[in-house]
């Protein structure tokens, strides 16, 4: 049963179409953009209205997310992206997510586009890994990992706003500290100020205790009717606020480079949720380093930009401290299962009584959880809450 | 001039060929929108401000200033490890766009700022060919 009747609130308003058959010499992605130039004239809009963004894969090579590097072709910034993946299914499915995005007000305007080079794709060079789509104007020059590409925009933080390797500790201690009080948790010990700083580099200036473990492990979680999941067993945990904003999906193209998608995500996020980020018990940070940890809570709005490294210090983030940051050791202690366990811990905290007694957040009500993909390229937000509406 | 940092792996695809071939003959352009006038890098068909197809090849001034970089002190391909530690910079070109690269032939690393002028050096490294910038003279 619906919660409300979608049918007939959506439409579709431009198109476009390539030339078809054999189009030696052309990328995929050069038929994508061409698509999508065309769509946008027959609807005549401007292509900065576009703030959805709907694709699938191309069929070889792999993306980490292929909506977000077309958005960056054409310089959108997207509130809504995702790439679907159903065959044939896909653009049918497309229309239909599109109506869903529009409809939770995520979006307004959602582009939903797939091109295929399959008749000349043997004379194109296929990449075996997922990429973010600006390696091959990185790896000439041996700029790979992840570790090096948070590392430049450390060093621009650094530079623009004095923050410091000292200050960064502090993030990588209390994450630690999280983890320590956590059964399942892969790095226990915890760790001093003075231990992050004699942990060895990695790429300047990130040391290894400002970056994420590699891991093993997955998680999952179950959405459904709020009616429904007050019939089961467990007490619910209201999904009350959602956003994303997607930046670009190159270094190259960030300006500024202090920052990503979270300003615009949360933003949005806080507002459908009818809350502020001070309102929150908590926050699960996607923390691949500690860098991303402090921008995120630059951007969310826990202090003005370039203050992160004065904020997290003193047990701020810590459990007892203003707002605890990853009760669970996050990526950098417990382990890098994507985020997924950052969502799973959101909602032990919410139920109360799921984790050790030393990890509870007392009374907790509020939690926001952040997503991060690439470095700083896209971000989603979600505000959740133990509160019947 | 050839320095000892080994060119990783290059990749080309339709839409790159024409500036890796420049890049080959010593001459790095950018393309130039025909129609807003916008440089663009990384090289693309279609002007992401626009959506134009059409442009022109620029080369470019040869100057440029280290934007951000990072200093490798870990090998992330074993064939790396004598390389270390080395450098990749961001550098913002008057042009208006910022591209990745790597610094070479300077002195020590600690000496390697944001805001310092670099200029561009061509490096054919076996039968690779590749551009890097270096401290400006």
């Amino acid at each position: 049963m619906a919660d409300f009747d979608i049918s007939g609130k959506y439409a579709i308003a431009g198109i476009g179409e390539t030339d078809v058959g054999k189009l030696p010499g052309r990328t995929v992605h050069a038929l994508h953009v061409e698509a999508m130039a065309k769509a946008i004239d027959d609807a005549g809009i401007d292509k900065t209205e576009i703030d959805g963004i709907l694709t699938n894969q191309p069929t070889n090579d792999m993306f980490r997310s292929y909506a977000n590097y077309l958005a960056s072709l054409i310089h959108v910034q997207p509130t809504f992206a995702t790439d679907l993946s159903l065959g044939g299914a896909t653009p049918v499915a497309m229309a239909q997510v599109a109506a869903m995005a529009v409809a939770s007000g995520m979006c307004e305007t959602v582009m939903c586009v797939h091109g295929r080079n399959s008749a000349t794709e043997r004379d194109e060079p296929a990449r075996a890994k997922i990429r973010n789509g600006s390696e091959d104007f990185e790896l000439p020059f041996n700029l790979l990992s992840a570790p090096a590409r948070h590392a430049a925009v450390a060093r621009r933080h650094m530079h623009e706003f004095g923050t410091t390797s000292e200050q960064l500790a502090a993030i990588a201690v209390g994450a630690r500290r999280h983890a320590s009080m956590n059964t399942n948790a892969t790095m226990r010990k915890p760790i001093t100020i003075e231990d992050h700083q004699n942990s060895r580099w990695i790429v300047k200036p990130l040391h290894l205790l400002d970056c994420c473990l590699v891991s093993d492990g997955g998680g999952a979680f179950i959405v459904t009717s709020a009616a429904k999941a007050k019939s089961l067993k467990q007490r619910p945990v209201y999904i009350t606020g959602m956003g994303q904003h997607h930046y670009r999906n190159s270094l190259m193209e960030h300006d500024p480079l202090t920052t990503g998608g979270g300003a615009v995500s949360s933003r949005r996020a806080f507002a459908m949720a009818g809350c502020a980020p001070q309102d929150m018990d908590f926050a699960q940070i996607y923390d691949c380093f500690t860098m991303t940890t402090l921008i995120t809570l630059e951007d969310y709005g826990y202090c003005e930009k370039g203050e992160g490294g004065a904020w997290v210090q003193d047990g701020r983030i810590e459990l007892g401290g203003e707002l605890p940051v990853n009760t669970h050791g996050g990526l950098l202690s417990q382990a890098h299962i994507e985020g997924m366990l950052h969502v799973t811990e959101a909602v032990k905290q919410l139920r109360g009584g799921q984790v050790e007694p030393e990890r509870q957040v007392p009374d907790a009500e509020l939690g926001v959880v952040s997503g991060h993909g690439g470095s700083f390229h896209t971000h989603a937000t979600l505000v959740l809450s133990n509160r019947e509406a | 001039m050839s320095s000892t940092l080994p060119v990783g792996k290059i990749i080309i695809d339709s839409d790159a060929i024409e500036f890796w071939e420049k890049v080959r003959g010593k001459n790095l352009s950018l393309q130039k929108c025909s129609d807003c006038e916008q440089f663009r890098y990384p090289p693309r068909p279609y002007c992401a401000e626009c959506l134009s197809d059409s442009y022109e090849w620029v080369p470019v001034s040869g100057k440029g200033t280290v934007y951000t970089f990072v200093v490798y002190e870990h090998a992330f391909k074993p064939e790396l490890k004598e390389a270390l530690p080395y450098v990749a910079v961001l550098v913002e070109l008057p042009e208006g766009v910022r591209v990745w690269s790597n610094l070479i032939n300077f002195g020590d690393h600690e000496s390697v700022r944001i805001g310092m002028p670099v200029e561009l050096t061509y490096d054919e490294v076996g039968e690779e060919m590749v551009f890097r910038f270096e401290p400006a003279s």
